[in-house]
């Protein structure tokens, strides 16, 4: 019954799922949290575990030996074990954040309280929630609880117990699977990679007695013929030998098999893109011959009967193996080279996947850079999460954005400043849903609002008004009294040639200036270059000098030149003529 | 508002803001926020009436006013009774060179030559006329000959021998052939000789190439080149304070040319010249000049390339050190422009509705929210902080004036928000392209 309770147990851990990543729970980043499921006692409980608000103190992994090594431990982190003791005591399950460290020393802490209160029961529930919420632990514990439950052990280890009901193994599949131990590789902790290599193995072992039916054997006659041929030199005439002879035999034979299985889970790990590969000795002679090379054969066919893991396989796989992402990166990156929105969905959805996986903040750091010239907001939002799981990662620092991708990202060095107050804020509140909404506000124009000082624009008003007197002293003014130095041309003449005219009587003209006057009215305000140049021979003075100083003259007053030149002719204005005539 | 301007001003200066251009006549009614760097320039310009040769250097950002600040000083200069040039500096045209590029920024700067009642340019031949009428004077004066006689060809050599008695005192270098020169205008005048005239005008602005073709036009055995160009301009600025004019002044605009300048040899030799011409200025080798160069500020700063890269140039341009923002220093050479601020243009757009109104003899319903609204509009549009200057301000906002003038009933708002903002910034990636030779 106790052990039809384990392995219904395990079933129903199985069927429920181990870890329940859904989308939603880590989409909300700023509250992430592990369903474990678990059955107690025939029930199912669901044990949520959460990050803590504040970061783990690290605590670097080494041997534990017994719950005094907590002495050993600093302040800070004898203070978080304290809390983390206690929560979990009250089914309230922290992230640990890789710092496996105080699971271990808290599996001690459960064996001390059952040596004083013997409930065994107790126990057990409290390391299987344990084994479970904290994967780390789970060898651990389960080895400490089998010094207390002996059947345990073989359960837990033989692979055809374990998944008798779990894959509703056959007899003869049973009896094949429970000649091997459980590797002790990490691949085959996950339970789901576990079931997928015992599968490919019972196929592959199908498929090799196929093919050995032309020859009249099967696979387990000829594993027995090379385990045996590998003894043949052992003496067993010696009937006291003989224990020794079957116990070498069962040992070579698990070896053969325990070399199949291997094979079959690497090529499982390749499928799974899971990097580290179980060092494969080469083996020789008729094992070689007879098995492995048709083996490897088969099973290059047989691959693809695999099932391609599940979510909260992805999850373990990746928190094993923290570079796996690597190769989902480069193709979300040939799939969606121009569409950010796309990019950085597919990108959110691999980091759930990779919610375990201590590098998680390389995948957003990585990504955020090569998006920042294709989409600005994906990059920033990628980042802030760089930055948010930067915060509970002891090894990895907040580092800035390269200046190339700044340059792309940031148009000013305002927008610059915003991200960074973000990025600030994120740091101290950890709160990545305040910081992914705030993003996008730093790219939205800010109108500048104009200030007005009214006292200064009447300061301005008031300096301008005093600048324009001064100019117009300057430009209205008289400048010929103080700025001409000699007697220019037309004043400096014999003032006896000055008249009294029929001109404003504050212009003083000489008679060839009033002549001059005279002779444009005659030919109606125009007179030809060529005209007006035979006049000025005719009176014996130059053309420009003639025209200058009348212009001259009567700027100050008109404000403008009198006599224009247009295209070969000089014209007077009517409009200024009628000005300087006598009022 | 409007103060004493007059209906004229107001329709010159609506009129030529609206195109884009300053006016020519009431500029002072939009000088808003730059009393003190006026007040400086009154200053320089009555110093350089008294004697003193000075060399400013205008500094500022794309649509800082650098421009607009030479306008008014050619304005005010020639107010004052000063022959101004205003010339730029481009490709072609160098303050050193020796291959003709400062020959022909001289002849810019002769053919651009202004007096106050000849403000488009073109002045050189008023300016020698007006020169030779005054030695006609003082000829028949001294001698007591009837002013009607004095041209006449018995009084010719007198004629010849007074102007070069007049050049022989105003000219260092160069004078004798500056002398002929001029009597072979005077020379064409008498004798009605045109292309005499002409000749004579083409070689002192420097259009003469080869010293063959002067000889046989006019007789002298040099012309102006590179290395006498600047005695030339000299020469000139004593002429025109002998015959009456306060001084020379000499603006030129696009500095950023001469950063251009891919060779940093040809470039130093540039910054050389202007370097032997603010020594000519400040230690009194030259009078009443009055030199201006309007730039950027990397072209003053830049230590590569800029002014600053000529140590000698950089040592005497360094801004005042205890200059604050709050306290300028307007005496030294460098002026650096500072654009406007949001209230200098607040009272700027203020006066521009005014003049406008007055202009328009209208009322227009603009108050003084809607000017803030119009500018808050402006300010926050893309690209506004990189490239938006008060002429597109001003043009934007003299064009909403005159929709709203012409259509009473049109939505302002919707005006305002589709207002544009345009790069007009001249194409300086080239600078970023020259390769350091």
């Amino acid at each position: 019954m106790k052990q039809f309770y384990l392995y219904s147990r395990r079933k129903v851990i199985l069927n429920t799922g181990i870890v329940s990543s859904s989308r939603a729970t880590v989409l909300n980043l700023n509250q992430i949290k592990t369903e474990v499921i678990v059955c107690l006692n025939e029930k199912v409980t669901c044990c949520i575990m959460r990050y803590n608000k504040d970061k783990v103190p690290y605590w670097k992994y080494r041997p534990v030996l017994s719950h005094s090594d907590i002495n050993d431990a600093t302040s800070e982190q004898k203070e978080f074990y304290d809390f983390f003791k206690n929560s979990f005591l009250n089914d309230d399950y922290i992230e640990l954040e890789g710092n496996t460290i105080y699971s271990v020393i808290l599996v001690y802490y459960l064996l001390n309280e059952y040596s004083k209160n013997r409930s065994i029961k107790e126990l057990e529930n409290r390391l299987i929630i344990l084994s479970q919420c904290y994967p780390n632990t789970e060898i651990f514990a389960l080895e400490k609880l089998n010094g207390k439950h002996w059947n345990i052990f073989s359960i837990y280890w033989k692979i055809g117990d374990k998944l008798k009901y779990i894959i509703n193994l056959n007899k003869d599949e049973f009896e094949i699977l429970n000649l091997l131990y459980r590797p002790r590789g990490r691949f085959c902790e996950i339970e789901f990679c576990l079931i997928e290599v015992a599968k490919l193995f019972l196929l592959l072992i199908k498929e090799m007695d196929t093919s050995f039916i032309k020859k009249s054997t099967s696979f387990i006659q000829e594993m027995n013929l090379i385990a045996e041929l590998s003894i043949k030199d052992f003496d067993r005439s010696d009937p006291y030998l003989l224990d020794y002879y079957n116990s070498a035999l069962k040992d070579r034979k698990e070896r053969l098999y325990w070399k199949v299985i291997e094979l079959c889970e690497n090529k499982v790990r390749e499928k799974y893109g899971y990097r580290e590969m179980i060092d494969l000795k080469r083996q020789r002679g008729e094992f070689n011959s007879r098995i492995l090379r048709k083996a490897r054969s088969l099973l290059s066919k047989l691959i693809s009967t695999v099932k391609i893991p599940d979510e909260s396989t992805e999850v373990f796989l990746n928190a094993l193996d923290n570079t796996r992402w690597r190769l989902k990166i480069e193709e979300i990156k040939s799939t969606f080279p121009v569409n950010g929105d796309q990019f950085y969905d597919s990108v959110m959805s691999l980091a759930m996947l990779n919610i375990k996986n201590p590098s998680i903040c390389n995948i957003f750091y990585e990504t955020s850079i090569f998006i920042a010239s294709r989409n600005r907001l994906a990059s920033l939002r990628l980042y802030a999460h760089y930055i948010y799981f930067g915060q509970r990662s002891a090894v990895i620092k907040n580092r800035e954005f390269p200046k190339a991708a700044q340059e792309k990202l940031f148009d000013s060095v305002e927008q610059a400043l915003d991200f960074k107050k973000i990025v600030n804020e994120l740091v101290e509140s950890n709160g990545i849903d305040k910081a992914i909404e705030e993003i996008p506000q730093i790219y939205i124009p800010k109108r500048k609002s104009i200030l007005l000082d009214m006292s200064l624009i009447a300061e301005i008003e008031n300096q301008h008004k005093s600048t324009i007197g001064l100019l117009n002293e300057v430009l209205k003014g008289d400048g010929d009294s103080h700025f001409v130095r000699n007697d220019p041309i037309g004043r400096g003449e014999n003032k006896l040639n000055y008249l009294l005219t029929k001109y404003n009587d504050q212009f003083i003209l000489t008679n060839i200036q009033v002549e001059t006057l005279d002779f444009f009215v005659k030919s109606n305000f125009r007179l030809l270059n060529y005209d007006i140049e035979e006049y000025c021979k005719q009176k014996s003075t130059f053309k420009n000098t003639l025209i200058e100083s009348l212009n001259e003259l009567f700027y100050d007053f008109l404000g403008d030149v009198l006599i224009e030149e247009e295209e070969g002719e000089y014209v007077i204005n009517e409009e200024y003529y009628q000005r300087i005539l006598t009022k | 508002m409007t103060g004493n301007i007059i209906p004229k001003e107001a329709t010159s200066i609506i009129n030529s803001l609206i195109g884009g251009v300053v006016p020519r006549i009431g500029i002072q009614h939009i000088t808003v926020g730059r009393s003190e760097e006026i007040k400086a320039v009154l200053s320089a310009l009555e110093d350089v009436m008294n004697g003193q040769s000075l060399v400013k250097f205008w500094i500022g950002d794309f649509g800082s006013g650098k421009s607009f600040m030479l306008y008014l000083l050619s304005t005010l200069a020639q107010k004052q009774k000063f022959v101004v040039a205003n010339s730029s500096f481009t490709a072609e045209n160098r303050i050193y060179s020796n291959d003709w590029r400062s020959v022909a920024l001289y002849t810019s700067i002769m053919d651009g030559l202004t007096i106050q009642t000849k403000p488009e340019g073109g002045a050189l031949p008023t300016i020698l006329e007006k020169w030779i009428e005054q030695v006609l004077i003082s000829t028949s004066l001294n001698n007591h000959i009837p002013p009607l006689e004095i041209r006449s060809e018995r009084y010719h050599s007198l004629i010849q021998t007074n102007i070069i008695k007049t050049v022989n005192e105003i000219t260092d270098v160069g004078g004798f052939n500056f002398a002929t020169v001029i009597l072979k205008y005077y020379e064409g005048y008498i004798t009605e000789n045109d292309q005499l005239r002409r000749n004579a005008l083409r070689w002192l602005k420097g259009e003469y190439r080869t010293k063959t073709e002067a000889k046989q036009d006019l007789g002298v055995r040099d012309i102006i080149n590179d290395m006498t160009y600047y005695d030339m301009l000299k020469n000139f600025c004593k002429l025109f304070v002998s015959i009456g004019y306060s001084g020379f002044v000499l603006n030129f605009d696009e500095a950023i040319n001469l950063y251009k300048i891919s060779t940093s040899v040809i470039r130093d030799k540039n910054y050389e010249k202007i370097l032997s011409i603010y020594n000519d200025c400040y230690q009194g080798r030259v009078d009443n000049m009055f030199i201006n160069f309007a730039g950027t500020k990397e072209v003053l700063f830049n230590e590569r390339r800029g002014f600053f890269s000529y140590q000698a140039l950089k040592s005497r341009l360094e801004p005042n050190r205890y200059e604050t923002a709050l306290m300028k220093d307007y005496a030294q050479p460098v002026i650096v422009l500072q654009p406007l601020s949001h209230s200098e243009v607040f009272v700027l757009l203020m006066k521009l509705k005014s003049i406008f109104e007055l202009n328009y003899k209208t009322q227009i319903d603009f108050n003084d929210v809607d000017i803030k609204t119009f500018m808050e509009e402006l300010f926050n549009k893309p690209g506004a902080s990189e490239f938006l200057t008060p002429r597109e301000v001003i043009r934007d906002f003299l064009n909403i004036l005159n929709i709203i003038r012409q259509n009473p009933c049109v939505n302002k708002t919707e005006l305002i928000g589709e207002l544009i903002i345009r790069d007009k910034r001249p194409d300086d990636s080239i600078v970023n392209g020259i390769e350091e030779m």
